[in-house]
């Protein structure tokens, strides 16, 4: 009987021990999604996380007069999360028009281009966390404070991993989050555009992982009136 | 006995625990009919007549309704040998006389002959193809009850390099992949071109241009060259989809700082009603394409609000909602999902989904609420569109030997390459 309880707990050991495994990527998305849930029960007990509200045709179908659209009634959307999600409405300088004067935007030139520089992002990633990257921003920031008539289009650029459809909305988040940190160190939001190509402007044309990682950034386009 | 038995279980249980998971699938091939193509040799119109046979071989290939077509083309010597031993479900009978087409159908078990259809007069030998696939519709309608997708047309891009920039110009094709004719020619980067619904009397379609710098949605018509920017909401604007009926345009627009789902109503003219609504937003998530239910009354779309991008069903109220929503999370099966369509009979949505590293298309059962995989290979698989009829689809490859358009039925799941001549080629949206 004494075996037969040896036997059943080394079963049992490698049960549990197979049962557990997963490669690395498995472990990693696993992470992810529970980081996800974890903001999500903050959120919960900060001020109550709420799905979105619909609106629908009636009389309120104009909106308010400042908006260009109708936008949710969640005041939680508004009010919560501003510690940790910084998005910051586009300007409705140019609502009709989108941007002026496209065809004047330029890559950096020589005297800029040191200023200017992509920056990189991980798989999926937004968030900018190098130290290189923020000193980048920096710089920016610095240049366009002292070069008032300028303006920056902020492209963001995706790798080939990802659906095409995705990657639209993806490059529209990296692109964001640069225009939320040029606005939090101080530059007018109305001298900054935000434009996404997801993955339809590849720089590197190759299919290796080296690059992917080229082709995860943000660009810069700049106009000196 | 009993040390044996409890000997037997532990033996087999870690066994039962570490199996891989199998799907037993019961092939239920549905029984089709087969059909015979004959026709006799008319040297003086040879090219005409092989024409119009491809083109039917390839409509009763492509539709889906029947088994692979067997042809014969006899001389008008042994033109006995078409009435020998029919094997096939129908027989149809091609000629060519008075500059019209003919076809007569036979049911083979009884030999008696269905009916005969007759084409309009020839004017020119490019309409031959027209011709060729109103036939087969007529035919599949009179012998199946069925309509077919013959006629449908098909939205897609073609990407380029010009002067080391990329541009992508909007082209449309029949379903087959032929006829291909440019739409744009702005030498600027346009992408998801979609239909607009029949209802507003015109010929038009949506699509995302890049030609003001930032993306935003633009009318083309079908007939000319000239596009239109159509909203005027600040930021970008992304991904359109459109109702069967046409009266709401959904979309994703930046325009409050994060990528969310809008909404624009639509009158029964195609004028806007009002702003643009945004009917869904979540702090730190973007959401990604969408496709409506045919009745207007759902959306499913994108979002990676819950961690890794996946597929909502979101109720679509018709007035100021008093409760919030239910977003029902739909694709359960993968991690990461993208590009919905809804099919026209309400059943099904098609989507795309990694699987073992590879984008592949499955397909959500809106009754069973069970998703499964239809395509498989090597290439990476996108943007996925339903034609009219609920059992085909289009979609686009991408990878290394490029991006191709094919059309896949949900029956045979045998992907038919369509495109014929150019190396980029995606975004394909179905006409309605």
């Amino acid at each position: 009987m004494k075996k037969v309880g040896i036997f059943s707990l080394t079963l049992l050991l490698t049960m549990s021990f197979f049962s557990c495994q997963k490669n690395s990527n498995e472990t990693w998305e696993n992470v992810k999604t529970a980081g996800n849930y974890l903001h999500k029960g903050i959120d919960s007990l900060w001020s109550g996380d709420k799905d979105s509200k619909l609106l629908g045709l009636n009389s309120q179908n104009d909106g308010p007069q400042e908006e260009d659209y109708l936008p949710l009634e969640d005041s939680d959307l508004r009010s919560q999360f501003k510690a940790t999600d910084t998005a910051i409405a586009q300007s409705s300088k140019t609502a009709k028009s989108g941007i002026p004067n496209y065809a004047h935007y330029k890559k950096p030139s020589n005297n800029t281009a040191s200023i200017f520089k992509n920056i990189y992002f991980p798989p999926d990633g937004h968030v900018v966390q190098e130290k290189e990257d923020l000193q980048i921003i920096a710089d920016i920031v610095r240049f366009l404070k002292k070069n008032r008539s300028a303006n920056l289009i902020i492209e963001g650029h995706c790798d080939e991993t990802m659906p095409a459809s995705y990657n639209m909305a993806l490059g529209t988040r990296r692109a964001n989050q640069l225009r939320v940190l040029l606005i939090k160190q101080g530059v007018d939001s109305n001298r900054l555009f935000t434009v996404s190509y997801g993955k339809e402007k590849p720089i590197a044309l190759g299919h290796t992982k080296n690059d992917w990682a080229k082709n995860r950034r943000v660009e810069f386009k700049l106009y000196e009136r | 006995m009993k040390l044996l038995k409890t000997f037997l279980i532990f033996s087999f249980f870690p066994l039962m625990i570490l199996a891989q998971e199998y799907d037993v699938v019961l092939q239920r091939e549905k029984i089709l009919p087969s059909v015979l193509i004959g026709s006799i040799q008319q040297k003086k119109e040879e090219k005409l007549l092989s024409t119009f046979l491809n083109v039917l071989q390839s409509d009763i290939r492509l539709s889906g309704l029947f088994h692979e077509p067997d042809l014969l083309v006899v001389s008008h010597e042994d033109s006995s040998k078409l009435k020998d031993g029919w094997l096939q479900d129908y027989a149809v009978f091609m000629k060519y006389q008075d500059s019209k087409f003919f076809l007569d159908v036979y049911e083979s078990k009884n030999r008696t002959k269905l009916f005969s259809l007759n084409s309009d007069v020839l004017k020119t030998s490019s309409n031959t193809r027209k011709i060729a696939h109103a036939l087969f519709d007529q035919m599949v309608f009179r012998l199946l009850n069925k309509k077919t997708i013959v006629n449908s047309r098909i939205l897609y891009t073609v990407r380029s390099k010009k002067d080391e920039e990329f541009i992508s110009e909007v082209w449309m094709c029949d379903y087959d992949g032929y006829n291909a004719k440019q739409l744009t020619y702005e030498k600027s980067y346009g992408v998801n071109p979609i239909f607009v619904p029949n209802r507003f009397g015109s010929s038009h379609y949506i699509f995302i241009s890049f030609k003001n710098g930032q993306s935003k949605l633009f009318l083309g018509s079908l007939d000319g060259d000239k596009i239109f920017p159509i909203m005027p909401l600040k930021g970008n604007q992304l991904l359109p989809s459109i109702s069967l009926s046409g009266d709401k345009l959904a979309f994703v627009s930046d325009a409050s700082g994060r990528a969310d789902l809008f909404v624009q109503h639509l009158n029964k003219n195609g004028v806007f009603l009002g702003k643009p609504q945004q009917i869904f937003s979540k702090p730190r998530s973007i959401q990604a394409s969408s496709s409506f239910a045919p009745d207007g009354k759902q959306i499913v779309f994108v979002s990676d609000k819950d961690g890794s991008p996946r597929l909502y069903l979101m109720g679509l109220g018709q007035n100021r909602a008093s409760s919030r929503p239910k977003v029902e999370l739909i694709s359960l099966k993968n991690r990461q999902n993208g590009s919905p369509s809804w099919s026209y009979d309400g059943r099904k949505i098609a989507f795309v989904a990694k699987t073992e590293g590879i984008y592949q298309i499955w397909i959500y059962d809106l009754e069973t609420k069970e998703e499964w995989q239809l395509t498989k290979g090597l290439e990476n698989k996108e943007n996925p569109s339903f034609a009219k009829d609920s059992l085909h689809l289009v979609y686009n490859t991408e990878g290394k030997e490029g991006a191709k358009l094919y059309l896949i039925n949900l029956m045979d799941k045998k992907p038919m390459l369509i495109t014929k001549e150019h190396q980029e080629c995606r975004f394909p949206s179905f006409e309605p």
